[in-house]
């Protein structure tokens, strides 16, 4: 008799040797959707308990920034603006989410190390980590966000209808960062000096972005090859959004092509590693 | 034919692990790269890997039946928290596959999730929907949480502040509130205080006589005398034994006295010296039983002593400790009212001679000292071997058969005035 009596149970586990690649596991994910919240809640009660000024940091980091760009580039340099958009504004609205997508790309880099603690002793899926610190970022966005817009007021500008499309090019962003963020995070599992290297990859990036300065200053014959860079796509996009720019043209697409590559492949990628990571962190 | 309903299936399982690490062995991002993209090691490449490679655990096939409380014991580096972190989904295997009939949680840590500037409260929520509880669940049981780990007064503090004890406390309370149907312990009854472990050990009996079924890792022969009624010993990544607890453990631990017998684990050192203890028997008993009691009778251990330089104040110390290291008995050659003893050099015999040893089964661990009381030298410290075996017939109840130390015939009598 080879048929074993087993008690009927909707909580079957199968543990098996998995081999290549597999699809990601969206239910599991959506089960345990709760725990993504837990863990967001966990990175901003951390990152700001025992500081002053809490939250206020979210804004404050982006905000010194600006204004060491707008002495710097928008008064020593006198950097020109598109439609001579103040530079502070011109700055912010830029800077504001680069310092979401740097904090959210370094943020995944490091996340698995970071929690080694807790994913060598119990299984959730593992995504959730990275989830989590996306989460966590964008309260820190939504903040500095609100004031970026009444900065924007402030300086009598007035916002367009445009601004609705703020979504899609915050999930751009998000695509772009999370994709890269993964594919440096398993790697970093392996080889540690990805770790290293990554605050000097964000402030090269940044600079090789159209933070500082306006696209329009690229050579024209360097369009082409800027275009793949997808942050200049979000860029632009938060510029015409915020600011009334000119509206981004079909050098948004490979932008666009870029970040989903970079997620989809990051995604793949992360799942290929996490499988056997406890082995190596 | 019959079956029980089975809780864990397992056929064939296997893990390897990497000897070393990736960075430093000649082949680092090309080795990783050639890994990500074969879908299998090719079994060339894994022959010539071969010696980098250590298998944990190997051809593990076995089934556990719903409601069954199992321990796993083995030496250390035998496979047994790999075997956890497999059914607890935290690694893969590399060969062979695990079906598990039911929720499970996994317990191989106190305090799983922990952050030390949250407070207890935040926790417990925390690490609450970390082992997979819902919001809905930890809002039911959370006063239950806080009463088992009697903090109610440190719930608003951040848990960096707790003692360590505290924080075992929190951490196993959130653990015991879990309610899977196959629960996966490793090991966490070795922290805290004692009251706190028999608290742990009372729920986790609880919990198996609830009908769970429980895999528990554990190198304490007596919790595992205690909880489990089904044992798997491990060793070098197989089984080597599976059945019933009193007759696997007693296997297990007269073996791995045998083993360090035929080990070098000697604790002696070096070839010069002035004393020192060659073996031990137990004088009278034949050659085939001269390490175990088995009997309630008087017992005479002989210690050969090698002395090859005079001392002239001698001193011997012998105890007898359990696997746990607590002490049991000690005694010394001052002893009786004998003072320090002058040796020349010579074989000696020392003999240590009590009434009986009336305890528990088990192993036990002996250790003879020798000192020259001149200078106050220690001119000998040994962990003698093989360790002694005691195998008297249990006289007390079977539900008190392992517990406490020992083992003594009782009689009862009433009276009615």
């Amino acid at each position: 008799m080879t048929d074993r009596t087993k008690p009927f149970s909707p909580n079957v586990t199968l543990i098996r040797v998995r081999s290549g690649w597999e699809a990601l596991n969206l239910r599991e994910l959506w089960n345990r959707r709760e725990l993504l919240w837990f863990l967001a809640w966990r990175d901003i009660r951390v990152r700001y308990k025992q500081t002053i000024l809490g939250v206020g940091w979210a804004v404050l980091q982006p905000l010194m920034q600006v204004v060491v760009f707008s002495v710097v580039f928008g008064g020593f340099l006198k950097v020109p603006t598109d439609n001579s958009i103040p530079y502070p504004i011109f700055s912010s609205s830029a800077v504001i989410p680069w310092t979401l997508f740097a904090a959210i790309l370094s943020g995944t880099a490091g996340s698995l190390i970071a929690n080694a603690g807790i994913l060598t002793k119990v299984y959730f899926p593992r995504l959730l980590i990275p989830l989590a610190n996306v989460a966590a970022r964008l309260v820190d966005f939504g903040v500095a966000f609100v004031i970026l817009i009444g900065l924007i007021l402030a300086y009598g500008v007035s916002i367009t209808p445009a601004i609705l499309w703020i979504p899609v090019f915050l999930l751009l962003l998000i695509v772009c960062a999370l994709g890269f963020g993964l594919w440096l995070g398993a790697l970093n599992m392996y080889i540690r000096d990805i770790q290293m290297l990554v605050p000097f990859l964000v402030t090269l990036w940044e600079f090789a972005s159209p933070v500082v300065y306006s696209p329009n200053s690229v050579p024209a014959a360097w369009r082409l090859v800027y275009a793949l860079n997808p942050m200049a796509g979000v860029l632009i996009g938060f510029r015409w959004c915020l600011l009334g720019t000119a509206v981004p043209g079909p050098e948004i697409w490979p932008s666009v092509i870029v970040a989903l590559v970079l997620f989809v492949s990051g995604v793949t990628v992360f799942q290929r590693v996490q499988r056997n990571m406890v082995d190596i962190l | 034919m019959k079956r029980d309903p089975i809780a864990i299936s397992i056929h064939g399982l296997g893990k390897r692990y990497r000897i070393g690490s990736y960075v430093g062995t000649g082949n680092t991002l090309r080795g990783w790269l050639g890994d990500l993209f074969s879908r299998r090691p090719s079994p060339q490449s894994i022959a010539e890997q071969e010696p980098r490679y250590l298998w944990a655990l190997r051809d593990l096939t076995f089934d556990i039946p719903v409601g069954a409380v199992v321990g796993i014991v083995g030496r250390n580096g035998v496979g047994k928290s790999t075997l956890l972190k497999i059914l607890s989904r935290i690694t893969d295997p590399t060969e062979g596959s695990a079906e598990l009939y039911g929720k499970t949680s996994s317990l191989l840590e106190v305090g799983t999730g922990f952050h030390g500037e949250l407070t207890g409260r935040e926790n417990i929520y925390l690490s609450g929907a970390i082992f997979g509880m819902t919001r809905a669940e930890m809002a039911r049981r959370f006063d239950e949480i806080v009463a088992f780990s009697e903090l109610e007064r440190f719930l608003d503090t951040p848990v960096k502040r707790y003692s360590s004890g505290m924080y075992v406390r929190l951490g196993f309370a959130v653990a015991a509130h879990l309610d899977p149907d196959i629960l996966l312990v490793d090991e966490v009854l070795a922290v805290g205080d004692l009251s706190f472990q028999r608290k742990c050990l009372n729920r986790m009996s609880d919990v198996a006589q609830a009908g769970r079924t429980v895999l528990f890792v554990s190198h304490q022969m007596t919790a595992i005398r205690r909880l489990c009624n089904r044992t798997i010993w491990l060793e070098a990544g197989r089984v080597k034994d599976f059945g019933s607890t009193g007759e696997v453990v007693a296997r297990y631990e007269s073996e791995s006295l045998g083993a360090s017998e035929a080990g070098a684990s000697d604790s002696h050192q070096g070839s010069t010296y002035r004393a020192r203890y060659l073996a031990w028997a137990l004088a009278g008993a034949p050659e085939e039983n001269a390490h175990l009691i088995s009997m309630l009778e008087p017992v005479n251990f002989r210690l050969a002593l090698d002395v090859r330089e005079s001392v002239r104040a001698g001193y011997g110390g012998f105890e007898i400790f359990d696997l746990e290291g607590r002490l049991i008995w000690s005694g010394s050659s001052y002893d009786q009212g004998r003072g320090d003893i002058p040796f020349i050099p010579g074989r000696y015999e020392l003999f240590y001679r009590l009434p009986m040893l009336p305890l528990k089964p088990g192993a036990y661990r002996l250790h003879a000292s020798f000192y020259d009381r001149e200078g106050d030298r220690l001119l000998d410290d040994w962990w003698a071997n093989p360790e002694l075996v005691i195998s008297l017939p249990p006289s007390s109840h079977p539900q008190d058969e392992w517990q406490g130390v020992l083992n003594l015939p009782c009689e009862f009598s009433i009276r009615k005035d």
